[in-house]
């Protein structure tokens, strides 16, 4: 093999030499941009990923106002539906009470009528006792009027009675009836 | 006194959302408008950070449909576009009522990216190419801060620029940026030649850097270092390193999981390292729970391509190691009797009471005594203090590792001639490296790139992956000697060597084999050795038979095979197992002679190159798999904890 002079053959083995590590060099460059070629997107792929998740959150917390929102109308709207039941509450009292009177004294008064009614109750029952009592005297005076006048047709019946009638219209003439 | 109904507001932004601000501009587009009759109310933007007002109104014919009582419904888009500072902003969409005042009508969260460099060309011209050497003239700014220094960038070129010059046209364009008053620039020096598209580069004052594209393209032919020879349009020719095809075969889940701790003797930058990761790696996928403990350069853990497992210093293991689970190790697997991992094994089998099992793969004696630099007989004799005090935490003492073996519940030996330091009767498993199947794999040789890299046509490029030590030391420089003869004797050879040397173990050849020898330093990510080895025609493992060689597996060799290529190795290990000519190149000593007699057959021989690059894929298929061997392995654990 032919040899090149001493400076061009060391030039020519640095740069053979260079040439190789020049390679490993891109080699690493090569490497270092693939390893960060996916970090970088999987750190765009988080980023990505917290903001979807901040913005779901932003749009709960949205949501949640909202619904503060109307849960404290309504929070106002019980509020006033209380005050108004409570003034009708206290109207519903005062007539309570009124009608507790009124009802004390009926109560009062039913308990004098329930008086009343009582003595009037023994009352009657006397007069039941004496009405039983003259119904029974009536009963039999009726009774005995009964008696009397079945005897009082017997006799008039009888033969002595009509054989004397004409002693009892000569009675009747003389006596002046 | 009439009182009016109140009017009923309706709105919707219409910008994709989630709303982003990409380049610190905010353009976002919607309608909002009354139900009852009403011109549509003024819109804004309110953020913590600043206000838009609205920008224009737009048409919308469709609003009309849905609004049929209000006769302006068909007017009720509206734009707004404004500048907001950096950040996540919650934007409330707000609309003017007749009494004056605001009503929210929509709230979403924006993102307001920083506003970035940027930066424009004016002189010669602000686009299309320009073919002079002349200086540029042009402006930048970076609206959060001051640049401290700028740069234009093209091809492979790189040219100062003097920043500061006054812009008042500027300071009117961005008021609320202060240094726009000084944002002119031109270049120190006319452009040189470089061909490429320019880009504005800043120096913040933060430390960062920042690029801004322009349209315009330098295309400088020639300069005073560069003659028209050199074609800047040229294609550059890449070294192809395609990914692995085939998918991993299915792991069945592991039942129950282990907890599984390995300890290693160096860093996860050594070859033992790569075993235990790829081991570990393979176990964490079947479901085991494991962890990798390290002396020392934790970082180095990032020199693996994803690891499944967790690793961890010395230091921090000593005080015990939880797994997920909450519990300690299983089992602790040495990875050496070396005196750092022992001692920290002691310690942790008396915290966990777990299991250990020792890895060998080396001949721990031979290496200690070629290490000091002492025979095996003379660290036999010496003191127990002395033997202390000569025994680094890095290698094997001689008695307290058979202690440490003698009381281990099993062993693991990367080759069976290692059985020999395992006490009798302990369970023993023999445990070979593979390659890592995502990297190493057959490769066809990038005969483009070759075309660039050879001095001339039949050159034949050998490489060597490892570092050079003491053990090797000598067989690696048979290895370039056997490069010298090949060059001596008019076949050109390039060796391509990765790796550090921690002797000199060339000497005098070091200048003869300079012209010969690409040393391109360790290789940080082992991942990309692959690619270069592609380079290779042959691969060659130095060495023959003898007290060290025997008892090893170089690491190297898996990775050999699976690439695809001749291998050539001396008849020791590995080589005791292959068949010569079929699987690879056997030599009874793979000394500088016989690598390059080897090496002079196989260039000459393209069908033996052929039969022996096939053999090699087929003896890696079989032999060399890191799923099989880490399930073999787990089975092998499994037998311990129910023995």
């Amino acid at each position: 093999m032919k040899s090149a002079p001493p400076e061009t053959a060391e030039l020519l083995q640095r740069v053979r030499q260079q040439l190789i590590l020049a390679q490993v060099r891109i080699m690493e460059l090569e490497d270092a941009r693939d390893e960060l070629h996916p970090k970088l997107a999987t750190a765009e792929h988080l980023l990505a990923q917290a903001q979807t998740l901040a913005d779901a959150k932003v749009e709960e917390a949205a949501h949640l106002e909202n619904v503060r929102a109307a849960l404290q109308l309504q929070f106002e709207h019980l509020r006033h539906m209380q005050h108004v039941t409570n003034e009708a509450l206290v109207a519903t009292r005062a007539q309570l009470a009124a009608a507790e009177n009124r009802i004390e004294g009926l109560a009062n008064s039913v308990a004098a009528s329930q008086s009343v009614a009582a003595r009037l109750a023994e009352v009657a029952a006397r007069l039941e006792r004496e009405l039983e009592a003259a119904n029974a005297t009536s009963a039999s005076r009726l009774t005995r009027l009964g008696e009397l006048d079945a005897e009082l047709r017997a006799t008039k019946a009888s033969r002595s009675w009509r054989w004397t009638k004409w002693l009892r219209a000569l009675e009747r003439t003389f006596s002046g009836r | 006194m009439q009182v009016s109904a109140p009017l009923r507001l309706h709105g919707e932004v219409d910008t994709p959302r989630p709303l982003r601000a990409p380049d610190g501009l905010v353009r976002l587009t919607g309608w909002c408008l009354f139900a009852e009759p009403a011109a549509p109310p003024p819109v804004r933007v309110l953020t913590a950070a600043g206000e838009l007002p609205l920008s224009r109104r737009t048409d919308r014919a469709d609003l009309s449909a849905r609004f049929p009582a209000n006769p302006d419904a068909a007017r009720g888009g509206f734009e707004i576009e404004g500048p907001l500072p950096a950040g996540v902003h919650l934007a409330r969409f707000e609309a003017q009522l007749p009494d004056g005042s605001w009503q929210l009508f929509k709230e979403y969260t924006l993102a307001v990216e920083p506003r970035p460099f940027a930066a424009g060309l004016e002189k010669p011209g602000s686009q299309g190419t320009v073919r002079e050497r002349v200086h540029l003239e042009g402006w930048a700014l970076d609206p959060s801060g001051e640049i401290t220094g700028l740069s234009l960038r093209y091809g492979h070129q790189e040219i100062a620029c003097r920043l500061g010059e006054a812009r008042p046209d500027l300071a009117r364009q961005f008021p609320s940026t202060p240094q726009a008053a000084r944002s002119g620039f031109t270049s120190a020096t006319n452009l040189s030649a470089g061909r490429g598209a320019l880009r504005v580069k800043a120096r913040l004052a933060t430390g960062q850097s920042a690029i801004a594209r322009t349209p315009l393209v330098i295309d400088v032919p020639t300069d005073e270092n560069h003659g028209p020879e050199v074609d800047f349009g040229a294609e550059r020719i890449a070294l192809p390193h395609p990914a692995a095809v085939g998918a991993r075969p299915a792991v069945a889940p592991a039942e129950p999981p282990l907890n599984l701790l390995f300890v290693l003797p160096g860093s996860f930058a050594s070859n033992s390292a790569l075993h235990v990761a790829a081991l570990a790696n393979e176990l964490s996928l079947a479901g085991h729970r494991c962890a990798v403990a390290v002396p020392h350069d934790l970082a180095t853990l990032a020199h693996h391509s994803a690891p499944a497992f967790r690793g961890l210093l010395f230091a921090e293991a000593e005080g015990g190691v939880t797994f997920a689970d909450g519990r300690g190790p299983d089992l602790l697997h040495a990875w050496t009797s070396r005196e750092n991992v022992r001692r920290l094994a002691v310690q942790l089998r008396a915290r966990h009471g777990c299991r250990i099992v020792v890895h060998l793969e080396d001949n721990e004696p031979q290496l200690l005594a070629l290490t000091l630099g002492r025979s095996g007989g003379e660290l036999e004799n010496l003191s127990a203090a002395e033997l202390d005090r000569v025994v680094p935490p890095d290698l094997s003492h001689p008695r307290h590792s058979r202690a440490f073996l003698a009381q281990a519940d099993g062993a693991t030996v990367i080759t069976d001639r290692l059985r020999e330091f395992v006490p009798a009767g302990r369970p023993c498993h023999q445990l070979w490296p593979a390659a890592d199947a995502r990297y190493f794999f057959p490769r066809p040789r990038p005969a483009a790139f070759r075309g660039t890299l050879d001095r001339g046509p039949g050159e034949t490029v050998l490489f060597y992956p490892g570092n050079v030590h003491p053990a090797n030391a000598a067989e690696v420089r048979e290895l370039y000697r056997a490069v010298l003869l090949l060059n001596r004797s008019g076949h050109p050879v390039t060796l391509l060597r990765t790796g550090l040397d921690t002797v000199d173990f060339l000497g005098p050849l070091a200048a003869e084999l300079a012209p010969h020898v690409l040393s391109l330093g360790q290789i940080l990510h082992h991942r990309h050795l692959a690619p270069l080895m592609a380079l290779a025609d042959i691969f060659v493992q130095p060495g023959a038979a003898d007290e060290f060689n025997d008892y090893r597996f170089p690491s190297k060799l898996p990775e050999f095979f699976a690439l695809g290529r001749p291998v050539v190795l001396p008849r020791t290990n590995l080589g005791r197992l292959v068949r010569h000519r079929h699987d690879a190149y056997v030599l009874e000593q793979a000394d500088a002679e016989g690598i390059a007699d080897a090496v002079r057959e196989l260039r000459a021989d393209p069908a033996l190159v052929a039969a022996l690059s096939a053999g090699a894929v087929a003896f890696a298929a079989a032999h060399f798999n890191w799923h099989r061997s880490a399930a073999a392995l787990a089975k092998f654990y499994r037998s311990l904890a129910t023995s």
